[in-house]
């Protein structure tokens, strides 16, 4: 008789209590297959058989990371036949359902709807109150998770220890470091075996950052290990713990365990991690790489901590484009990390391309700013060596500078290298002082001391002394430098260099030639010597020696490229084309044009950014009278912004050739005043044709007695300056009225141009003689004009004095005339001031006789008054009479203003008239 | 040297010029020379090039993101706190043990700031001038009629009532005396009325649930109008209506309405031979019903969203019987599109024994009066009488207590109905159980409970005691009918689809078999889709 359901289940829990969970799976599953009959309470039991069979799937895949899935799967097919058996609804059931849910994170809602469904009809049930914890805390609801736990632990208070667990993690994440320590440690008393309370209370001991503390978590992580070797979370923090201690072979143990018992991609690819970090630090850099790999393909999103291993693995095999793509996909997710920057910026310097250059110098700036690298001279260093390469030498020197002060305060020896690079960084930015103090520094170290490199460091350290000695214009001492040199180390080539090329700057090319000598003697293929000894013929002179220097060189062209030599050549052909063209063979001008062209173009191939080159091409073009593309070529060169004096210098010839003399002029006069050196006698000529042409013959001959008393004895410049002076007289005698002055004066020039012709005609044939001759002529012809005019000058000049002495006469006539005037017009004015004085007189008189006589002479004071007045009227008629006209009305207007007041006195006196009369008949 | 090289080219180029010159006399002799002089060799110092360390790269070097590195304490979804979903007891309430001091006070809250303490004094301080809030009523003047207002009333009067009588308990042992009075109540004698002092009971009787019908869903069915057939007097529309059926069907268009079919004459006459004989139904026998109107419905049950559960009572010889409506349909008359012809479809009912999964129904709301006691046994009952009781309803004729049941549809979702029973019954137990007292008392306290709720309903029964009798008899032949009507839809339907007059037994009886399952699984207008796409399939 087949066995009933019921006693399939009875079995099942005796299995489960003695906790052998597979069987008890096993023998559910085999009760729900077998067991077909159906009876009374089959229903029921089949229910609480796959009840059963569901919880423990949804128990175990709690328990169980690595196939989760398959028992979530499994325990969703429980449930659904649960649903299809038509059962009320178990709130155990629905809580066990939560649990499950509670493991998708895309059905944590559903979960918590189940478990709020059920906490409304049972408010104490324990398991729904831990599940919604759990969720709380999973949304990162810290505060309400520690309410679920406190509800539980009110509903039961001596219950599991776990939830202590659950209540020191919400603390831990609410930043309550003391109270999660201390559910820790209730939830390690009341259970000692809670691996999950000990893994949590070291790693809260870890937080202290003390000794003590460290040791404890230890202990307790140590004393977890032993309750439980397979928990990841364990495994991983033991594997970080040993490797901090050194102890590798634990690292890859531990490590290698929780990868081996975990699902979690971000356990997995932090113990990748550790366990190719202990094989970085012990050297195995080919098992580090691999594991490093490892843990990047594995690593979440986020998780960038292999990448650095993996580009230095890649560094360390030499592959520095893998080695940069990995820092930089570091970079981009953690854009201010000095380690990576360090790194990144030492693989952009080893490109040598000026934009990543430039992107390792801003790395590196951040890098030394930092706390950490700050004190790091190898930082300084690269940061030294990059501004080398972007020859930014100030920056450069500080860096060095930097690296050095470090490298003393640490207690360190200078290296003699350091020195020297310093040095010659002072001196390429413009501190020769300062860079023959380091160098006398590093020489007086390097003797002392005993290293690998002294006789190369102390020979380097030498000649750059000399350098340096050259540049401060101590020349002798540098050349006492290089002999010394070279009496030690004969075959040391760049002393002779050195010598040869002060030699040729003072213009001594023969012992430049001897100094050039020496280094072919022992080294035949030494191109630079043999391109300074073709200079050095070239500027001899000797076009054979030259070529022959110069061919010697192309002929191995093959073997390397020289731009220097093959410019050296171009101008070479350049010259013996221009010579060509002005002896009037072009076929072979056209055959050094073909040359010349070929080397420029060859150098432009290999740079075209070759200013000389182009400039070179160009004035092959303008030689052979091709002066528009020429004079483009020039102006492209001068408008790119670089100075390239050559080509100014091109663009005016250009525009003296083709008759714009303004703006030849100006070229030359900014070019002699700012760019070129003194007395350059060529451009000095130039510009006196261009003013010659453009009719400015004076200043024209102002240069050319400038450029004459620089090279006194040019035939051309002689000539030159003739023409000039007889050009001047030319214009000074076609002006209509010449000044006698500069008539004077121009007869000494001519005379002194009669000279110079004269000169030319007998001295120096290659200027024609017939040219000199008819000038020398034109000059007498000149001075024979010049003696007429002057006779013509003197007469106009003796003609213009009579006049000017008749206008001096008419002058002074005028001027006595006046004065006469003046003096009559003065007495005139005296005359008058006399009569008005004997009036005021008589006035006066009249008045004292009134005020002194009694009243009976009343009647005799009236007919004086009247007597008074017909005086006055008489005098006055006699001034007027003598004066002249002017006066005349002066006094007429006087008379009238006397008439008017003698009016209002007549009717007065006619009464005392009438009185008179009758006193008279009485 | 610049000097020396102008000599020899100007000397070259004065031999070629002369006849220039004679052309053009005041030209300067100037040779213009295009020149590219280069600059010197440049000579750099010599850079000393230092050993570096060849391992300073590959050494390994902490980034900060490592040395700030903090241990992550887990990355579980149970936070480290196992359960064990298998052993309950682990999960059981402790309320004997107390929390260790020392724990509890790891588990206070933090006490408030002095800034709050102060604020919520300020909030808790109260003013003279200030009403406080209240919210005013808007029952009285919720419905447009004006006889229910006072209905309304009276309601709200109750709900009022009744929670000034809950504030009466003053305390946990208050509440605990009141429910055991309860108990003691029942075994009082009555002697007068609970409120009207002046009734006196003339007969007492127990109310109990209807355990004879307490099997068979109920449902009211509520028209818009009164579906009586015109042209009839009284007695006779009662008879036709009494023994209708409501059937949900699909047209032509699938729409899906409910149709109202009246019986013919003839079946008419079968039903009274039928009464007389004292059968319910007659083997191998059809019978006919016309439709009559069609109706859009509106169903709800016992599972719909704010379904008030009501109950109804029956007097019979015996006693007084309840029994719950789990289902209410509300039927609108259907408009008639234009152009469409009236519609004579018939319904042929022949009856059939119920099956296995009937059967199984009705145990299961039968199980829902027993006892938990009695569950574990094995109770193995046939029940001979298979009845179902129907009530219908109409708006206009609602306080007429005269009419009686006019027809029903069958329950809607019987599972969940079951189940839902199942979930009560478990309730009652646990109740029963925690009170201490017998199975019996606690029967009879629900009883009391519902009938106190419902005592005017109880007025008007007794009141109308000869219609009560009436109901009875008509909601025992209409049982027989719903049976019968499960039987013959697929008939029904498949005659309206082939529009064909002929009858055969042995097709109908095999369909009808097939289905019922399905169907009775179901709510009728939706399972009448479900049934249709069976017929489609045949």
């Amino acid at each position: 008789m087949e066995k009933m359901l019921s006693t399939y289940i009875e079995e099942a829990m005796e299995f489960y209590a003695i906790g052998k969970g597979a069987d008890f799976k096993a023998i559910i599953e085999k009760g729900i297959a077998s067991c077909m009959t159906t009876y009374s309470t089959y229903d029921r039991e089949l229910y609480k058989a796959y009840a059963l069979l569901a919880t423990y799937l949804s128990n175990h895949a709690f328990k169980i990371i690595k196939s989760r899935p398959a028992f979530q799967a499994m325990a969703i097919n429980c449930f659904d036949q649960l649903d299809s058996l038509r059962q009320q609804h178990d709130p155990h059931l629905q809580v066990t359902k939560g649990f499950l849910w509670m493991l998708s994170s895309s059905r944590a809602q559903d979960a918590d709807a189940l478990l709020i469904s059920v906490l409304r009809n049972h408010p104490k049930n324990i398991l729904a109150l831990i599940g919604r914890a759990c969720l709380a805390y999973n949304r990162q609801d810290y505060i309400g998770a520690l309410g679920y736990f406190k509800s539980v632990l009110l509903i039961q208070p001596q219950g599991m220890a776990d939830v202590w667990v659950g209540i020191g993690h919400c603390f831990w994440k609410m930043g309550e470091l003391e109270k999660a320590q201390l559910s820790f440690q209730i939830a390690l008393e009341h259970n000692g075996q809670c691996l999950n309370a000990a893994l949590a209370l070291a790693l809260v001991k870890f937080e202290h950052n003390d000794e003590q503390s460290y040791q404890d978590g230890k202990m307790l992580l140590t004393a977890a290990y032993k309750e439980n070797n397979k928990n990841p979370d364990l495994l991983s923090i033991l594997a970080g713990m040993y490797y901090a201690d050194g102890n590798h072979k634990l690292v890859w143990s531990f490590a290698g365990n929780a990868i081996k018992f975990t699902a979690n991609k971000h356990i997995e690819s932090r113990n990748y991690f550790q366990i190719a970090k202990s094989y970085h630090a012990t050297g195995q850099f080919e098992s580090a790489k691999k594991y490093y790999l490892l843990s990047a393909k594995s690593a979440p999103d986020g998780y960038i901590l292999p990448l650095v291993g993996v580009a230095q693995m890649y560094l360390h095999e030499g592959e520095l484009n893998r080695s940069k793509a990995f820092l930089e996909s570091f970079l981009t997710s953690e854009p201010d990390e000095p380690v990576v920057m360090d790194l990144l910026a030492k693989i952009y310097l080893e490109y040598k391309c000026p934009e990543k250059i430039d992107k390792a110098i801003e790395m590196l700036v951040k890098v030394v700013e930092s706390a950490s690298y700050h004190q790091n001279t190898n930082s300084w260093l690269n940061l030294a060596f990059a501004y080398e390469q972007k020859r930014l030498w100030a920056h450069g020197v500080n860096a060095y500078q930097k690296a050095i002060d470090i490298y003393l305060s640490q207690g360190h020896q200078i290296p003699i290298e350091w020195l020297n690079n310093l040095a010659s960084s002072q001196l390429m930015a413009k501190m020769p002082e300062k860079a023959l103090n380091t160098l006398d520094d590093a020489l007086s170290k390097c003797r002392v001391m005993n290293s690998d490199n002294k006789t190369t460091n102390l020979l380097s350290l030498q000649y750059n002394r000399g350098l340096v000695l050259e540049e401060l214009h101590m020349f002798t001492l540098a050349a006492e430098n290089y002999k010394s040199i070279t009496k030690e180390y004969s075959s040391y080539h760049d002393c002779y260099l050195r010598l040869g090329v002060m030699a040729i700057q003072k213009n001594n090319h023969t012992q430049a030639i001897e100094h050039l000598k020496d280094i072919l003697v022992e080294d035949n293929l030494n191109m630079t010597a043999r391109t300074y000894m073709g200079d050095c013929f070239k500027g001899l002179s000797l076009d054979k020696f030259a070529t022959f220097n110069y061919n010697m060189i192309l002929a191995r062209q093959s073997k390397f490229t020289n731009t220097y030599v093959s410019m050296a050549m171009g101008n070479f052909c350049l010259e013996k084309l221009q010579n060509w063209i002005a002896e009037g063979n072009f076929r072979a001008a056209r055959k050094q044009q073909e040359k010349a062209l070929q080397c420029f173009g060859k150098i432009l191939d290999c740079n075209p950014k070759n200013l000389w080159a182009a400039n070179g091409i160009g004035a092959v073009l303008s030689s052979c009278n091709n002066l528009s593309a020429g004079g483009a070529i020039f102006k492209q060169i001068i408008e790119c912004g670089n100075k390239c004096i050559p080509a100014i210098i091109n663009s005016a010839h250009i525009a003296l050739v083709s008759g714009q003399y303004r703006l030849a002029i100006q070229t030359y006069e900014r070019c002699l005043k700012d760019h070129l050196p003194k007395n350059r006698v060529d451009v000095m000529h130039c510009l006196a044709k261009a003013l010659y042409d453009n009719g400015d013959a004076r200043k024209a001959k102002m240069w050319l007695l400038k450029v004459r008393h620089l090279v006194p004895h040019d035939p051309f410049v002689i000539f030159n300056l003739g023409l000039a002076i007889k050009k001047e007289t030319e214009q000074a005698l076609a002006l209509p009225r010449p000044q006698l002055d500069e008539l004077m004066g121009l007869d000494g020039l001519l005379k002194v141009a009669f000279k110079l012709f004269c000169h030319i005609n007998l001295n120096h044939p290659k200027i024609s003689v017939r040219v000199s001759a008819k000038y020398a002529e034109d000059c007498q012809n000149l001075m024979t004009e010049l003696i007429a005019k002057k006779r013509q000058a003197s007469e106009s000049h003796a003609m213009e004095e009579d006049r000017v002495q008749l206008q001096k006469q008419r002058y002074r006539d005028h001027i006595e005339h006046q004065r006469q005037q003046e003096l009559q017009r003065e007495e005139e004015e005296r005359v008058r001031r006399e009569n008005l004085k004997i009036q005021r007189k008589e006035v006066l008189e009249r008045t004292r006789k009134i005020i002194s006589a009694p009243l009976a002479p009343d009647v005799p004071k009236k007919s004086a008054g009247n007597g008074r007045a017909k005086k006055n009227q008489e005098n006055g008629d006699g001034k007027a009479k003598k004066s002249g006209p002017p006066k005349k009305k002066t006094r007429k207007r006087a008379a009238g203003k006397e008439q008017e007041d003698i009016e209002p006195l007549k009717k007065p006196k006619s009464k005392e008239f009438i009185d008179t009369d009758d006193d008279n008949s009485e | 040297m610049p000097p020396t090289i102008n000599n020899s080219a100007v000397n070259s180029a004065a031999e070629k010029r002369p006849q220039r010159q004679t052309e053009r006399k005041s030209e300067i002799i100037c040779r213009v020379k295009y020149g590219n002089n280069l600059p010197d060799i440049p000579f750099d110092l010599k850079f000393l090039q230092y050993p570096f360390d060849s391992h300073r790269f590959v050494q390994y070097n902490p980034t900060s993101l490592e040395r700030n590195f903090k241990y992550d304490v887990l990355t579980e979804h149970d936070l480290g706190v196992t359960v064990d979903l298998i052993n309950r007891e682990l999960y059981q309430a402790d309320s004997m043990t107390l929390l260790d001091p020392a724990d509890e006070k790891l588990l206070e809250e933090e006490t408030l700031t002095p800034t709050d303490s102060v604020r919520s004094r300020q909030h808790s301080r109260t003013v003279s001038w200030l009403r406080k809030s209240e919210y005013i009523s808007t029952e009285q003047t919720r419905f447009q009629p004006q006889n229910l207002e006072n209905i309304e009333a009276k309601v709200g009067y109750n709900v009022k009532k009744s929670l000034r009588e809950e504030t009466l308990y003053l305390d946990r042992e208050a509440q605990i005396k009141a429910i055991e009075k309860t108990f003691s109540d029942t075994k009082s004698e009555i002697t007068k009325h609970y409120s009207k002092p002046n009734v006196v009971p003339v007969e007492v009787l127990p109310i109990f649930p209807d355990f004879t019908n307490w099997k068979f869903p109920c449902a009211q069915v509520i028209f818009d109008s009164d579906p009586a057939p015109a042209g009839k007097n009284v007695p006779a529309q009662l008879e036709e209506m009494s023994q209708a059926m409501i059937r949900g069907v699909m047209d032509e268009s699938g729409e899906q309405f409910v149709a109202y079919f009246l019986p013919t004459e003839q079946t008419l006459e079968k039903r009274r031979t039928d009464f007389i004989n004292g059968e319910l139904y007659k083997e191998e026998e059809e019978y006919e019903y016309k439709i009559a109107r069609e109706y859009n419905w509106n169903v709800k049950t016992k599972a719909s969203k704010g379904y008030e559960e009501n109950y109804f009572f029956v007097m019979r010889q015996d006693g007084i019987y309840y029994n719950e409506l789990e289902t209410r349909v509300r039927l609108n008359k259907r408009r008639v599109k234009v152009g469409q012809q009236p519609n004579n479809t018939k319904l042929v009912v022949k009856h059939r024994p119920l099956d296995s999964m009937e059967h199984r129904m009705q145990r299961y709301r039968e199980r829902q009066l027993e006892v938990p006691g009695e569950e574990e046994e094995i109770v193995e009952e046939v029940r001979e009488e298979e009845q179902m009781q129907i009530i219908g309803e109409t708006e206009k004729t609602s306080e007429d207590a005269a009419v009686g049941a006019q027809a029903a549809s069958g329950a809607d979702s019987p599972a969940q109905v079951a189940r839902d029973r199942q979930s009560r019954s478990r309730s009652r137990t646990r109740s029963g159980s925690s009170s201490g007292s017998g199975s019996g008392s606690g029967s009879r306290a629900s009883s009391r409970s519902k009938s106190g709720s419902r005592s005017g309903s109880g007025s008007r029964s007794r009141t109308n005691s000869p219609a009560g009798s009436q109901k009875s008899g008509s909601r025992s032949r209409s049982v027989s009918r719903s049976r019968s009507r499960s039987k013959s839809g697929s008939r029904s339907r498949s005659r309206s689809r082939s529009k064909s007059g002929s009858r055969s037994r042995s097709g109908s009886r095999s369909g009808s078999g097939s289905r019922s399952p399905s169907r009775s699984r179901s709510g009728s207008p939706s399972g009448s889709g479900s049934s249709s796409g069976s017929a489609s399939d045949e």
